[in-house]
């Protein structure tokens, strides 16, 4: 084994990564572009400041002190603005706005709504809103809460007896209905629940409930992946050029080669997911757990994982687009399935034993559990082992590939 | 003539080459039925989600509450129940064997009926932030409704509040033992004074809440709720499919790869010294565009028939009201993507830099242009930049007809805005093809 070649190998490869600018677009710009821009959408916060929150529409026919107690809960929330306008619109109409995402939920207040409520009468308010919006989904909730507190005081005040003064108050009945009580009582409620995470910080805005921890370490991987199987068809041009051809009949081992070809790959993936950690530490103050050396397990093994598959994918493919079609297919599954796209948490039962038997799966519950859970190696022993196996397993199908095309 | 060789040649090299069709058209399929899967979009048994484990820690209740409660929870079918101690639900949530537990402080009942405040620990699993998250979402409109009926009462019958707290029974004794203990207890109450009293206070606590509890039971202001999508029509007797959502998405995803390697056809021949020949015989930069772009229109349009009619048979995807309306709204898609694409390949030096420049393209279009979620969620400037990617007027179109089941009439925007934006993409590509061919920049 000539260590001098595999470090021409390697050196080789990490030039000609370092001299493409567009690639160099792929192997930093968008991973974190990605991070960035998906951090938005499954967080459903537009950045920019209150005026830019989504919109909840109100049209209010009523413009009556009923809407105004209706609406109070709502306001300055930190998801969604309230725009309130005195203008028509109807059920279908709404459903539209909606549904082009001109706002992310309407709500319908008819005229006579305060006079309704006054006397007691049956009034319908209408919402249409987004189930998939994080926004949609809090307006929808806290109106919900809104329009019960304004049932219970109506049912209140319809509990009063009517008859008489001094005349016995029947069972089912009350002398009065006490709206200070009722509201103090409200405001601070005997019966609360005391949300905890139990996990390295005891936080709710931590671990993956902050949608960064999970997207972050999952784009690193993704892009790991996918760079490492867009590098694939250069294998593929080295062998149509002849260039593999050469390198056989140098003083090069089959062994340097192979070697050469891995370590190449894996070291531009360990700069790529080095470089990217610390970018998402900044960006997104992720924070990676208490193990640093489970940190570089994963990162190391992943790296491999995807530098072997990659030799594999470029001794299979014919051309230099089959192998980008080819690689974007295996990329792109295996994210889907691995979890890489959305937690293995929402998934069945299955989809989760497949998830955590692919490497992106095993790779990002490592990330996950580190984040979480505060774990170390020996407790990611066994992640760590699945992952070392399809390691290996890649590098095997890549050698195999690889001496067989040295054969020819 | 010179146009039909030019469309049959280009046409021919591309269905050679079988792997990348493959690709482009099983990779959708996949991946849809990936999110079938894992969304319980009705494939098999799949119905999303499991049933979420949780802990529950309440010792001290009653024994016939304790299992009211683990019969309510299992057979709502959202949840699975262990019931164990406060350590052991401590580790059962930090080993993510179960997404939350519940934990009901000892004297629960008793602070409530006395009166007192109570507070319940909800300790959630920091590696299941969504099923923990559900659970106290449901848990959360449970204690406002509660919440709701206790200031209603307090605020309608303060006197009950004070005659419990006053009085020598608590909830332990009122309540041990099973059902037939308890009511043995009142019916047996006999000479004692104090048990009579108690179960006087009972009754009248009891007629009460039965009264607020039938007040409450006719809301007078009714909340109707609509979801935008047909998901919430379906009360209204439509039932929603779940692949009517995902597949148009990946299949405009998709569709851009492939429209994209059409167009780096044009670098592969200028590199291949065959554009220059093409450009010596008797055809313009207008039949050159023309050919090449419907080259794309084809591929794109084939390709995207294919999903959707494969679509149509494995996932009953909705292909529109009438034959018509997919076709056209399929037709202009794919007019503009091939128009775009050859844009990129006029303005790109070299293949190479069309390859990754034209995939950064259609990542970023995809994100900004809606086929990876909802583009309103998206910051102000990705929100605007968005509006000028073809791809969100597709997957307009395509929400309207095979969403929404709307003809033509329902997709008149997206129609429009695609027509004009395939004629502008045309014309300004013609012009760019000759004026580039002019100056030698495509030999």
């Amino acid at each position: 084994m000539s260590f001098t070649v595999i470090g021409a190998m390697v050196r080789l490869r990490l030039v000609r990564v370092l001299r493409d600018r567009l690639g160099l677009v792929w192997l930093l710009v968008m991973p974190m572009v990605f991070s960035y821009l998906m951090g938005m959408l499954m967080g459903d916060m537009g950045g920019g400041g209150p005026t830019q929150l989504p919109r909840l529409v109100v049209f209010d026919r009523d413009q009556g002190p009923a809407a105004d107690e209706l609406l109070a809960p709502l306001a300055d929330n930190e998801r969604f603005q309230i725009v309130r306008l005195d203008s028509l619109i109807g059920r279908e109409a709404a459903r539209q706005e909606v549904d082009y995402q001109h706002m992310t939920a309407a709500l319908i207040i008819p005229a006579g709504y305060s006079a309704a409520v006054a006397d007691g009468r049956e009034a319908e308010l209408v919402l249409v809103y987004d189930s998939d919006r994080l926004s949609s989904q809090t307006v929808n909730t806290l109106l919900d809460r809104s329009v019960l507190r304004a049932n219970t005081i109506a049912a209140g005040r319809g509990l009063v007896a009517t008859g008489p003064a001094g005349k016995a108050v029947p069972r089912d009945q009350a002398r009065q209905f006490d709206e200070e009580v009722f509201a103090e009582r409200w405001a601070h409620p005997r019966l609360t629940l005391v949300p905890t995470v139990l996990g390295r910080v005891q936080s709710d805005d931590f671990a993956l409930t902050n949608v960064h921890q999970h997207l972050g370490p999952a784009y690193i991987l993704f892009f790991v992946m996918m760079f490492m199987m867009m590098t694939a068809k250069d294998l593929v041009a080295a062998r149509n050029d002849r260039t593999l051809a050469r390198l056989v009949t140098s003083r090069a081992t089959g062994l340097d080669l192979m070697l050469g070809f891995f370590a190449g790959g894996m070291v531009v993936g360990l700069i790529q997911s080095g470089i990217l950690l610390v970018l998402n530490s900044v960006a997104f103050g992720i924070d990676y757990g208490d193990s640093p050396l489970g940190l570089v397990l994963v990162i190391v093994l992943f790296a491999g994982f995807s530098s072997g598959a990659a030799i594999f994918l470029g001794g299979v493919a014919r051309t230099g687009a089959q192998a980008d079609g080819l690689g974007m297919a295996l990329t792109m599954t295996m994210a889907a399935l691995g979890g890489l796209w959305w937690p293995l948490e929402v998934v069945p039962d299955f989809m989760q034993q497949l998830g955590h038997s692919l490497p992106t799966g095993q790779a990002i519950t490592v990330f996950h559990d580190m984040i979480g859970r505060g774990y170390g190696v020996s407790e990611l022993g066994g992640l760590l082992l699945g992952l070392t196996l399809w390691t290996a397993a890649a590098m095997a199908l890549g050698a195999w590939r690889l001496r067989r095309l040295m054969a020819a | 003539m010179l146009l039909t060789a030019l469309v049959r040649k280009d046409l021919k090299r591309i269905s050679g080459d079988r792997k990348a069709l493959i690709v482009n058209l099983l990779l959708p399929l996949v991946l849809t039925a990936i999110m079938g899967f894992s969304f319980g979009g009705g494939l098999g048994d799949s119905s999303g989600m499991s049933a979420i484990p949780i802990a529950m820690v309440a010792n001290d209740l009653p024994v016939l509450l304790q299992e009211k409660i683990a019969a309510g929870l299992q057979e709502s079918g959202f949840f699975t129940v262990t019931w164990t101690d406060s350590s052991g639900a401590d580790l059962l949530v930090r080993q993510g064997e179960v997404a939350a537990a519940l934990v009901i402080p000892p004297d629960f009942m008793t602070s409530l009926v006395d009166g007192r405040k109570a507070a319940v620990q909800l300790w959630k699993d920091p590696g299941s932030p969504l099923k923990s998250g559900i659970v106290q979402q449901i848990l959360e409109r449970v204690f406002v409704r509660y919440q709701a009926g206790d200031a209603a009462y307090e605020a309608l019958w303060p006197a009950d509040r004070v005659a419990q707290q006053d009085g020598d029974f608590t909830f332990d004794e009122y309540f041990s033992g099973d059902f037939n203990a308890v009511w043995k207890r009142f019916r047996n109450a006999g000479q004692d004074t104090v048990l009579q009293a108690a179960g006087r206070d009972f009754i009248t606590v009891m007629d009460h809440q039965v009264a607020l509890s039938d007040a409450m039971a006719s809301p007078r202001i009714n909340l109707a709720v609509n979801d935008k999508s047909p998901i919430g029509a379906a009360a209204g007797g439509e039932e929603a499919n779940f692949f009517d959502y995902v597949l148009p998405s990946f299949a405009v995803f998709f569709l851009m790869f492939a429209v994209a390697a059409a167009a780096r056809e044009i670098h592969r021949e200028r590199e291949g010294h065959t554009l220059q020949r093409q450009l010596l015989s008797p055809m313009d930069a207008t039949q050159f565009i023309v050919g090449k772009w419907v080259t794309g229109t084809m591929q794109g349009a084939l390709q995207l028939l294919v999903l959707f009619l494969a679509g149509a048979v494995l996932f009953r995807v909705n292909l529109g009201p009438d034959p018509y309306s997919l076709l056209v709204v399929v037709l202009l898609t794919s007019m503009t993507a091939s128009g775009v694409f050859i844009l990129l390949a006029l303005v790109c030096p070299s293949e190479k830099v069309m390859d990754n420049l034209s995939t950064v393209v259609i990542l970023v279009s995809a994100m900004i242009g809606g086929n990876f979620g909802t583009v309103e969620a998206l910051p102000a400037w990705a929100h605007t930049f968005g509006r000028f990617v073809f791809n969100y007027w597709a997957n307009l179109g395509f929400s309207a007809v095979v969403i929404r089941d709307e003809s033509l009439a329902g997709a008149m925007v997206p129609v429009l805005v695609l027509s004009s934006a395939a004629v502008t993409l045309f014309v300004s590509n013609v012009v760019l093809f000759a004026a580039r061919s002019r100056r030698g920049g495509l030999l």
